[in-house]
């Protein structure tokens, strides 16, 4: 059969499925399904469907696999490894309409959602429930990575999204009970439940992460986490950045347990305080750093006292208690916000996601900065200081011809000397397509084959997110 | 077999492989003989094999060979002021390499999850005798699939783990536990333990932070006794140790949504995790939940084993590794 006409027919009965609305096949439609958030990358779908269900995307997953049509998954497309660009064309399965919260079970402390939720109704339908049902105990999901306003949950687990909170509570896989997937046949799988432990191979070890290689996402029960009475936020200013990374290693070492440590250069810092969001975060700091505490009332007082007594002592030249929730909400707000407001410095950018041991921190930033200097680029940084994991963001303008190339190269640099200073290409944005060629600076040619025949035993015709991942 | 280096491990199951001998790996042995039931020729003893702790206290990351003892790395961590935040049963008796190819966790697992969850990076001898390395010593990384999480809780049906990164974490300002009256669900997820045990009909709370906030969540607790310190860690490892429990001749964990995990039949010894859902019980389970034996072995029922089946086949081809225990 031509292509047009496998095309078509794969619509048609796309459209018994998911109804008239739920299939869009023409020009203007895909272009908008073209990129996601990675700037420097696109790639255009044959055909995007919109499944309500895990029935219905079980069916359609059934019917791409069928016409041999690749399959790619695509929640609200924040991917930042090109992980929801179609390139090599085919079906786009968008969760846009899989997006009911469909229990929150206090009692198991968990929550069931369909792929298409975003991460931030979770907590807002657990603040709306502390409101309308005082329940003394209020609930929070803790991965959060910076897009959680705009990211989907499926999106999260595909790429195991990190975010601030994950130095104490982990990233999204560890906050994972039960998965429904639908394998590219179409079968639909559960795995674990609300238990706290599945026997076995940890298979939704293995999904979360995989970048929709091996399976889709349609349901998840994910465990949700008692909030504290108090949370203080500490700002603190340095005049060099090794000092700030020196400091941030000293608070982990005193047996803290902040929820969040971040870090922003000045160059972020000047870009988000010129924006919406500005928080009155210092200007004239080489690095600001942000900590959060959390405990009962003494306990976070305490707490705080004591990191920001640490970080006077390992040479921050300011530090600024904030225990107003208002003033702290704005200032994590302002940190979320960090990529969005690049705008305000530069039209665009590409952002790298290595991660490197802490004390690397300096170093790193330096290696940074001069990649992106030599090739004539600006480079800012944003930083989850706590677990190591550096984003530079490579300011570069499309308009100028061979910027965009030069800005993917010196990303393509930050993350060789991430992995010679022992760390990885990718904290928690994934490979995609972005990062496949560097896979090899990290795994051997064997360790690759390994992960390949683990693809080929869930995908054997290769339809799945085709074209990333493995070089 | 006694290989003493990873490369001999390496040539020990390549041999094995060629002449289709089974081996069941072993370390320290606490729990070689406990879980599904397992067909073998041989024990692959690796008490031989190097014994390295390499500790970075500034990045909080331990790089340790298999068969150090948990209880020994953990003695070194306390010196520098640093620990390993696990606390599963039997851990004066377990090597690293047994915690981990286990995943045995303890209750402490509510905050700090599970070894799986801690393991950074791990080196392996695959099934088919290939040595790699998968993750990185970072506390983030997503670069390809997270095979170090299948290894992790596989009971040595993939590969025999060599090495670990483990992140470590700082010793808190102030440790205590409380051995209290029992408590329904509710009531104890407010008093936000660290960690919460029942054996024996008392409820051992434990916890941990600065001072004011042990202080603050010892007096919402109420009445009880209450240890600090030293004597608080004691007390603990002694609970959870379970040593007692894991000398009877029939032991079955079991596994619920913690709401709805069962009360222990009366008179039976027991260990429950009331946070997590989770029970050792030293007699026959209640009906209709999940039950997994441990001793006498018993075959456990997995869901999609036919998945797990197929990774099985492309770690080790020739099933020489503790063939039978899983899927």
């Amino acid at each position: 059969m031509a292509v047009h006409a496998t095309l078509n027919a794969f619509a048609k009965k796309a459209r018994e499925i998911l109804g008239e609305g739920g299939v869009l096949l023409d020009e203007v439609d895909l272009l908008v399904y073209e990129q996601d958030g990675t700037l420097a990358l696109r790639g255009r779908a044959d055909v995007i469907v919109f499944p309500r269900t895990t029935e219905e995307m079980a069916k359609v997953v059934e019917l791409a696999y069928n016409y041999g049509l690749p399959i790619v998954g695509r929640g609200s497309g924040t991917s930042l490894s090109g992980g929801a660009v179609p390139v090599k064309g085919g079906v786009v399965v968008s969760t846009a309409r899989m997006n009911r919260i469909l229990e929150i079970d206090l009692d198991n402390e968990v929550a069931v959602v369909q792929a298409g939720v975003v991460n931030d109704w979770i907590n807002s339908y657990l603040a709306r429930m502390g409101y309308q049902y005082p329940i003394d105990l209020g609930y929070q999901y803790t991965a959060d990575p910076g897009s959680q306003r705009v990211s989907t949950i499926g999106g999260n687990i595909a790429h195991n999204s990190g975010g601030v909170k994950c130095f104490k509570y982990g990233v999204t896989v560890n906050q994972l009970r039960g998965l429904t997937v639908v394998l590219p046949t179409g079968e639909v799988r559960r795995i674990g439940g609300k238990e706290f432990e599945q026997v076995g191979y940890d298979l939704i070890g293995l999904l979360t992460g995989s970048e929709g290689t091996l399976a889709l996402v349609a349901e998840a029960i994910v465990r949700i986490v008692p909030t504290y009475e108090s949370s203080v936020t500490i700002l603190a200013k340095f005049d060099d950045l090794s000092t700030a990374g020196r400091a941030v290693s000293a608070v982990i070492a005193s047996g803290a347990m902040p929820v969040a440590m971040e870090l922003m250069d000045k160059l972020a810092v000047e870009a988000v305080e010129s924006g919406p969001y500005a928080a009155g975060l210092p200007k004239d700091a080489e690095a600001v750093l942000l900590i959060q505490v959390e405990g009962s009332l003494p306990g976070a007082k305490e707490e705080a006292a004591k990191v920001a007594e640490i970080l006077r002592r390992s040479g921050a030249v300011g530090v600024e208690v904030v225990e107003d929730p208002a003033k702290a909400a704005k200032i994590w707000a302002a940190r979320k916000q960090a990529f969005g407001a690049m705008g305000f410095v530069g039209p665009n950018y590409v952002v790298e996601d290595g991660t490197i041991p802490r004390k690397k921190l300096a170093e790193a930033l330096m290696l940074a900065r001069a990649a992106g200097a030599k090739r004539g680029l600006r480079v800012a940084n944003v930083f989850h200081a706590g677990d190591g994991n550096l984003h530079p963001l490579i300011l570069y303008d499309e308009r100028k011809p061979g910027e965009r190339e030069r800005a993917i190269e010196a990303g393509e640099e930050i993350l060789e000397a991430c992995v010679e200073l022992g760390g990885t290409i990718t904290g928690e944005h994934g490979v995609g397509y972005m990062k496949k060629k560097l896979l090899p600076k990290m795994y051997k040619r064997e360790e690759i084959e390994l992960m390949k025949a683990i693809k080929a035993a869930f995908d054997p015709k290769e339809l799945m997110n085709p074209g990333k991942i493995f070089p | 077999m006694r290989p003493k280096s990873a490369e001999e491990l390496a040539e020990a199951i390549n041999e094995a492989n060629k002449e289709g001998r089974r081996l069941l790996p072993v370390c320290k042995g606490s729990k070689a003989h406990l879980g599904p039931p397992v067909e073998y020729d041989e024990e692959l003893q690796l008490g031989d094999m190097p014994k390295a702790v390499e500790v970075d206290e500034e990045e909080m990351v331990a790089r340790v060979s298999a068969c150090v003892g948990i209880d020994e790395l953990q003695k070194e961590l306390r010196k520098r002021g640093r620990r390993l935040a696990l606390d599963p049963p039997l851990f004066r008796k377990s090597s690293i390499g047994g915690v981990l190819a286990t995943n045995f966790y303890g209750p402490m697992a509510y905050r700090y999850m599970t070894p799986r969850d801690q393991l950074l990076s791990v080196r392996i001898v695959t099934g088919e005798g290939k040595l790699m390395k998968f993750g990185a010593p970072v506390m983030k990384d997503v670069a390809g699939y997270n095979i170090k999480r299948l290894v992790a809780g596989s009971w040595g049906t993939l590969a025999v783990i060599v090495e670990a990164y483990m992140r470590i974490y700082a010793l808190p300002d102030s440790v205590a536990v409380l051995a209290t009256s029992r408590r329904p669900l509710g009531e104890l997820r407010r008093l936000r333990p660290a960690g919460a045990v029942e054996s024996d009909g008392v409820l051992y709370l434990r916890f941990e932070g600065v001072k004011s906030e042990v202080e603050y969540r010892l007096s919402a607790a109420g009445r009880g006794d209450v240890l600090y310190g030293e004597e608080a860690e004691e007390k603990w490892a002694e609970v959870t140790e379970a040593e007692g429990l894991f000398a009877s001749s029939r032991l079955v964990k079991v596994v619920a949504p913690p709401a709805s995990l069962p009360e222990p039949p009366p008179g039976v010894r027991h260990l429950r995790y009331p946070l997590l859902g989770v029970m050792y019980l030293a007699g026959e389970p209640p009906s209709g939940v999940k039950a997994y034996w441990l001793r006498p072995r018993r075959k456990w029922e997995v869901e999609n084993a036919d998945l797990m089946a197929k990774i099985k086949r492309i770690f080790d081809p020739n099933g020489v590794l503790s063939p039978g225990r899983l899927p």
